[in-house]
């Protein structure tokens, strides 16, 4: 009854073994592992920039515990060529650059958010408390926690902690030294570096529209959506180069942390809602209450803002929500949308101080305004902004005092001690009057919760 | 001697001779049943323990044997090796000799296979990944379905080998060399194939880096669950249910036409697991019509089997071991019509990197390779001289697994829906997890009947009646 050829020289068998089993197998490994790794090489060779580097053997490490550890099945490093990964981590990945990845790590599955685009994102403080115990810094995360790569405790990271979060540092940090690299080049050259002719294919055609609208982020009009992290949280000097060159006055205004907010937002915050979008993402570090006293507060520094002794312009919250503080463990909440932004910055106005304008006589003003002069302009500016010369290279960058007004209480304590690891430092050689005179002055130079240039 | 399928009811079998010429290795055949089922419970324990962690992170603690990533690996690899390959060989043991009218190569080899595969291998990779050491060859592998680290890979490989000489070679060069049926087929396809593609899916991933290994990586990720679990499957699926239901499957040529796409097609699949990925988009969109072409060609093979079923409608109810197998083939047809759409590309955008993709994967773990080797291994148990066998509990173990992945399957699907959209709006990330939370509660849920199933599947080995000792009686 058998339908088969009763062939002894070549039969079903044969036909199974050779065809089915090792036939199929070459083909297979062909058309979907040989000829696209052909392709890739060429386009890798092509498009790798200078500034990709191997590993180091600290940063080899690292990754080691990443890949054993199984990071790779909750977090994905690859930014996908859709608009949803886009928008949320930037630029697709490019194949060079995992070249060094050995084996890749890509993952298929995204319970955390993609890495991919890790580095300068998140402080090393705020990795070490995270991965020591992540619902410290996220509330409701199911990660697991990693205390056994640490000496007792959060403070003490052993080489395992430091080497995995030298690894983090290192994801996208090529791709975002690239970028920089491209937002500095005319337009011309900029299309001159999309993806060579050996990648053409590698991506859909759709795509290199997109990609190439992002490497010209320099451009004041695009979405700061569209990019990663804004590069201020991330390098500061490259946006302030572009800052300067900047000529339009309205603009002016917008340098809160030296970064740039398209527009303040718009949309009118609610109160409720503002404050479960607080617990959920800001109460872990600033503390239920907001003063900035958590769990995690004592593992950052520089520490947590208490947010109960400044008044914030609204523009400065968006900004610091967009931008997050670089130099600190703040991170960009990129991913709020504009109406969220707007609840949050409702309920953090609620929490601060009221605002006041106690009004001061003039010779105070005067008194304060030459202590400033003598001890202050240097970094905050002649005007309080936060732009004096040496701002550039400070982070956190100093406060612009137009924008953020701390109480007489904060800027007392804060001249007595300074500020834990940032620039500011203790200033011993004011008395107690000048302490307060000198307060009284820098809180004269707030401008009021909404930025005076959306005033009309 | 001269019969392909014992079942068809062919007048010219001559049973004695049978008995004579090929033996079966009885002992082997309970051996590998009974560590198959072993390996199946606690595998999925450690998939419980993985399923809690995600709903309270600090379950078991934190030491570094509990993390939850090390217990993912031993789940996986556990269910692939420990439990469907020990089913698999169990059924080899059975089938072999009636399939190819000769013994297998030696019992002694066959001891060896037992021995080197479950303490050689299963064991001991559990026990090297829960250690986790950083030397490379005792290290863990960041490849999905090879996790295992390279020193136990390598006895892996050499069991093989053994496979092949044990089981392959009579196939090939038994009495029914030339007129083997579709069972011998899948059995030489699926172990020649893997031995070629297991070495390629976890060597050259973990030594070639970036994208080209992405590219190695997702042709085994498709390999493993096609081109090693399916053919074994579907070995048996072809097996059994023209052996109970005495009659000749329904078309043979429909039968080859199976085969043959599936071997052309399956491997072609790989690179679907990376849609939208940095990998050239011509390969991408290759991977997806060969995915496309795979659920035709599983509509082929699931119709062709149904079909031999016509009429069967007490034995499909009645023959605890038929029923797991034909709902294994119903699981086989809706995961790959599943597999095929959401390969598409407007589908992979929504439900790529979400739960929806661990539904599928045990929809097509659990739910067609589970039941259908669950329903070849009783059904050679039933069969096999000393082994003893319940029937109600096997039924009981039935419906509650099916009753358990039903839960499982359809929460992870609207999880992944629900990840999906939460992915592509601007809100925190942590939006979606706390959207997931009630999903993740339906899943440890659902393992305690599929728990409990696994449970009367192994007490169903163990007590009731014995086996009659004529083992070619129907």
């Amino acid at each position: 009854m058998s339908l088969l050829p009763r062939r002894r020289w070549f039969g079903a068998r044969q036909a199974v073994l050779f065809s089915a089993g090792i036939g199929f197998f070459v083909l297979s490994v062909v058309a979907l592992g040989i000829l696209p790794g052909l392709r890739l090489e060429r386009s890798i060779q092509a498009d790798t920039p200078a500034v990709l580097s191997p590993y180091t053997k600290a940063k080899l490490h690292g990754r080691s515990l990443y890949a054993a550890q199984g990071c790779a099945y909750c977090h994905s490093q690859q930014v996908r060529n859709i608009a949803e990964d886009v928008r949320r981590w930037g630029p697709p990945t490019q194949p060079w650059e995992t070249k060094y990845d050995s084996p890749q790590l890509w993952g298929t599955r995204r319970i955390g958010p993609d890495l991919a685009r890790e580095a300068g994102v998140r402080s090393k403080d705020w990795q070490l408390a995270h991965l020591y115990n992540p619902r410290y810094i996220v509330p409701g995360s199911i990660m697991p926690g990693y205390p056994w790569m640490f000496d007792g405790s959060v403070t003490r990271p052993k080489v395992d902690a430091l080497d995995l979060v030298a690894y983090l540092e290192t994801l996208g940090a090529a791709r975002r030294a690239e970028m920089s690299n491209v937002q500095q080049l005319t337009a011309d050259q900029i299309s001159a570096r999309r993806p060579s002719a050996a990648a053409k294919g590698t991506i859909p055609d759709w795509l290199a529209d997109v990609s190439g609208t992002i490497c010209s982020a320099a451009s004041p009009s695009i979405n700061a959506r569209s990019g990663p992290v804004k590069n201020t949280t991330v390098d500061e000097g490259i946006e302030l180069e572009t800052a300067s060159l900047d000529t339009d006055p309205s603009r002016a205004h917008a340098s809160i942390t030296g970064s740039t907010v398209s527009d303040a937002p718009t949309a009118k915050g609610d109160l409720i809602r503002g404050q479960t979008l607080f617990k959920q993402s800001c109460a872990s570090c600033h503390g239920a209450s907001g003063n900035g006293h958590s769990p995690a507060a004592f593992a950052l520094a520089p520490r947590p803002a208490d947010l109960t002794q400044f008044e914030y312009s609204d523009q400065a919250l968006a900004s610091v929500l967009e931008n997050g503080v670089a130099g600190s463990s703040m991170p960009a909440w990129r991913d709020l949308s504009d109406q969220q932004v707007a609840d949050l910055v409702a309920y953090v106005q609620s929490l601060g101080q009221k605002p006041s304008f106690i009004p001061t006589q003039s010779a105070t003003l005067a008194f304060g305004s030459q202590l400033y002069a003598a001890d202050c302009a240097a970094c905050h500016g002649v005007n309080g902004k936060g732009d004096g010369p040496v701002s550039a290279i400070l982070k956190p960058a100093p406060f612009d005092f137009e924008h953020i007004r701390p109480s007489t209480a904060e800027l007392e304590k804060v001249l007595m001690q300074g500020v834990p690891a940032s620039a500011m430092p203790a200033f011993p050689g004011l008395d107690a009057s000048d302490r307060k005179t000198l307060a009284t002055f820098v809180r004269s130079i707030y401008q009021g919760p909404i930025d005076p240039s959306n005033r009309h | 001697m001269s019969t392909t399928y014992s079942a068809q009811g062919d007048a010219k079998l001559d049973t004695s001779q049978i008995t004579v010429i090929a033996r079966t290795e009885s002992m082997l055949v309970r051996a590998h049943g009974l560590a198959a089922v072993i390996a199946l419970i606690v595998s999925a324990l450690f998939g419980t323990v993985v399923a809690i962690k995600f709903v309270d992170p600090e379950f078991l603690g934190t030491q570094p044997w509990a993390t939850w990533g090390l217990l993912r690996y031993n789940h996986t690899q556990g269910i692939m090796f420990g439990w469907l390959v020990n089913a698999f060989l169990c059924f080899l043991y059975y089938a072999t000799p009636r399939l190819a009218g000769r013994s297998v190569t030696s019992q002694r080899l066959g001891w060896a296979l037992f021995a080197l595969w479950n303490f050689g291998m299963v064991l001991p990779g559990w026990a090297l990944v829960e250690v986790n050491l950083p030397q490379w060859l005792l290290a863990i592998k960041p490849l999905e379905w090879t996790e295992f680290p390279l020193v136990i890979n390598a006895v892996t490989e050499i069991c093989l080998v053994i496979i092949i000489a044990q089981f392959l070679w009579p196939i090939a060069m038994g009495p029914e060399r030339d007129r083997l049926y579709i069972s011998a087929w899948y059995a030489l396809g699926g172990g020649v194939f893997t031995l070629l593609a297991f070495p390629m899916g976890s060597l050259v991933p973990e030594f070639v880096p970036g994208a080209v290994g992405a590219a190695f990586s997702g042709l085994w990720i498709h390999d493993a669950v096609g081109l090693l679990v399916t053919p074994f499957a579907l070995a048996m699926s072809y097996y059994v249910i023209p052996a109970v239901t005495g009659r000749p499957v329904y078309s043979h040529f429909v039968s080859m036409l199976g085969f043959w796409i599936l071997f052309f097609v399956y491997p072609l699949n790989g690179t679907h697991h990376y849609v939208y990925s940095a990998i050239p988009m011509d390969t991408q969109r290759a991977a997806i019509a060969a995915s496309l072409l795979l659920g035709v060609d599983v509509i082929i093979v699931v119709f062709n089997q149904l079909a031999s079923l016509r009429g069967a409608g007490v034995l499909m109810y009645r023959d605890v071991p038929l029923r797991f197998i034909w709902v294994g083939i119903v699981f086989y047809l809706i995961v790959s019509i599943q597999g095929s759409l959401q390969a598409l590309m407007p589908v992979q955008r929504v439900i790529h990197f979400s739960d929806w993709v661990i539904g599928h994967s045990h929809l097509a773990m659990l739910g067609f390779a589970t039941f259908v080797a669950a329903g070849g291994m009783l059904h050679a148990w039933q069969r096999t001289p000393g082994a003893r066998y319940h029937g109600g509990l096997a039924s009981a173990a039935f419906w509650l697994v099916s009753i358990g992945l039903a839960i499982m399957f359809i929460d992870l699907s609207v999880a992944g829906l629900v990840q999906g959209k939460s992915w592509a709006q601007p809100v925190p990330w942590m939006d979606s997890v706390r959207a997931s939370m009630p999903y993740w509660w339906w899943r440890v849920g659902a393992a305690f009947p599929i728990l409990a199933g696994f449970g009367c599947l192994l007490v169903s080995m163990l007590v009731g009646r014995q086996a009659i000792l004529t083992d070619e009686k129907q």
